[in-house]
């Protein structure tokens, strides 16, 4: 299967990581085997500076974002209260960044396991996995339930 | 150690130059048993997954796909030796199925279209069916109301705009599918995953380029080929299960 990789505006790749990732850790399939196999932990941690979806700052930055469309010339704008102003700029630049910031367990401390003995390694591997999971799915599910309130 | 980034068929073999984890990268092979094959790599002990790693993984996958349907193992996912991947992946139960996904996955891609609006912009486009009073006057109780209702209109606009553009893409996918959930008056427009026929991709691209044109107030990114991660489909309950805490002890195949 060949596929034309120049196209005018076709990317070859995702450029932000949490496209990256939304690949090759969310999709990515797990394999549960706890003998031979592991999937070394991995953290990810979600700078998440918005605070609530939809929030009365927004609201207010959406209504002054159209009064701002009726004040001719733009000088008016500065006789705007001051609360208005504030909100919006705390508002303004509010950006999902997701970042892998650390590792919590290194591939060495996985290997120790597989050398380890037979009846050790069960346990440590299901605590190993479970945070994985959970820092995979965690920064998506967030954004979603705030999406929905 | 080796690190195993997907699940190929063994007769599409894999380019030997790809470029895997680790500083510097380490030689990607294929490991086959049977029909399918698994694209590793020996890596050091200390090896540290982070972003350079996620995206040698992920670029090993884009490159195996070059040959055929690859199937996507998550991120970090290390065995003791080949006999652990042959055991544990390949000659698994779930290896029989792998096979069939494979097959059924063969000359299919994945593409991803994103449109981003100008917030300034597409207030402006709902403005004239939002309400405008005098707004010096208003306390800030009316504001937020004011606000509310932007929102709402911003939130039905962009719904219409990614009507739109779905109503041209789709019809040249076998499936489609979102990739985050849009409903919220700070959402893009679209994130969207759509299944393409191999064949279909230039259409698929002459289709972009169209709404690109006709749209120049959206900001498009358009990704792939990518391997098919979001139409990789599982036993629901096998799926349902990993996310459940408990562990059953026996090997399981999910997400």
């Amino acid at each position: 299967m060949t596929v034309a990789m120049h196209s005018a505006n076709r990317a070859p790749r995702p450029s932000s990581l949490a496209d990256v990732l939304d690949i090759v850790l969310d999709k990515g399939i797990v394999i549960d085997a706890y003998v031979r196999l592991a999937v070394v932990g991995i953290e990810i941690l979600t700078l998440d500076a918005r605070i609530v979806i939809a929030s009365v700052d927004t609201y207010l930055r959406f209504a002054e974002a159209v009064n701002r469309l009726d004040l001719q010339p733009q000088e008016q704008a500065t006789g705007l209260p001051g609360l208005v102003n504030e909100l919006q700029e705390s508002g303004a630049k509010r950006k999902t960044r997701g970042a892998l910031a650390g590792v919590r367990d290194t591939a060495a401390e996985v290997a120790s396991s597989f050398r380890g003995g037979e009846d050790e390694e069960e346990e440590p591997a299901e605590e190993r996995r479970a945070p994985v999971k959970r820092a995979a799915a965690r920064p998506r599910r967030r954004r979603s339930a705030e999406q929905e309130s | 150690m080796l690190y195993v980034y997907g699940v190929v068929r063994a007769r599409d073999g894999a380019d030997p130059d790809l470029e895997g984890v680790g500083h510097p990268p380490a030689e990607v092979r294929l490991l086959a048993s049977g029909s399918i094959a698994a694209a590793v790599s020996t890596i050091p002990e200390d090896l540290v997954i982070d972003e350079t790693a996620a995206r040698a993984h992920l670029q090993v996958l884009i490159g195996l796909l070059d040959q055929g349907p690859v199937i996507p193992l998550r991120l970090g996912t290390i065995a003791g030796d080949e006999n652990g991947v042959r055991a544990e992946i390949l000659d698994a139960a779930g290896g029989a199925e792998l096979a069939q996904r494979l097959d059924s996955l063969d000359g299919l891609i994945e593409l991803h279209v994103d449109a981003d609006d100008d917030e300034a912009e597409a207030i402006a486009a709902v403005a004239a069916a939002a309400p405008r009073p005098t707004f010096e006057r208003l306390d800030l109780e009316s504001r937020i109301a004011v606000g509310e209702q932007v929102a709402s209109l911003l939130i039905a606009h962009r719904q219409g705009l990614a009507d739109a553009l779905l109503r041209q893409l789709r019809p040249l996918a076998v499936r489609d599918t979102p990739r985050s959930v849009i409903n919220g008056a700070e959402d893009p427009v679209l994130r969207w995953a759509f299944l393409v026929r191999a064949d279909d991709v230039s259409r698929f691209d002459e289709t972009v380029m169209g709404i690109q044109a006709n749209y120049p107030s959206l900001s498009i990114r358009y990704v792939g080929p990518l391997p098919a991660a979001h139409f990789v489909d599982w036993d629901a309950s096998i799926t349902q299960e990993q996310h459940t805490d408990s562990f059953t002890g026996s090997g399981k195949w999910g997400w």
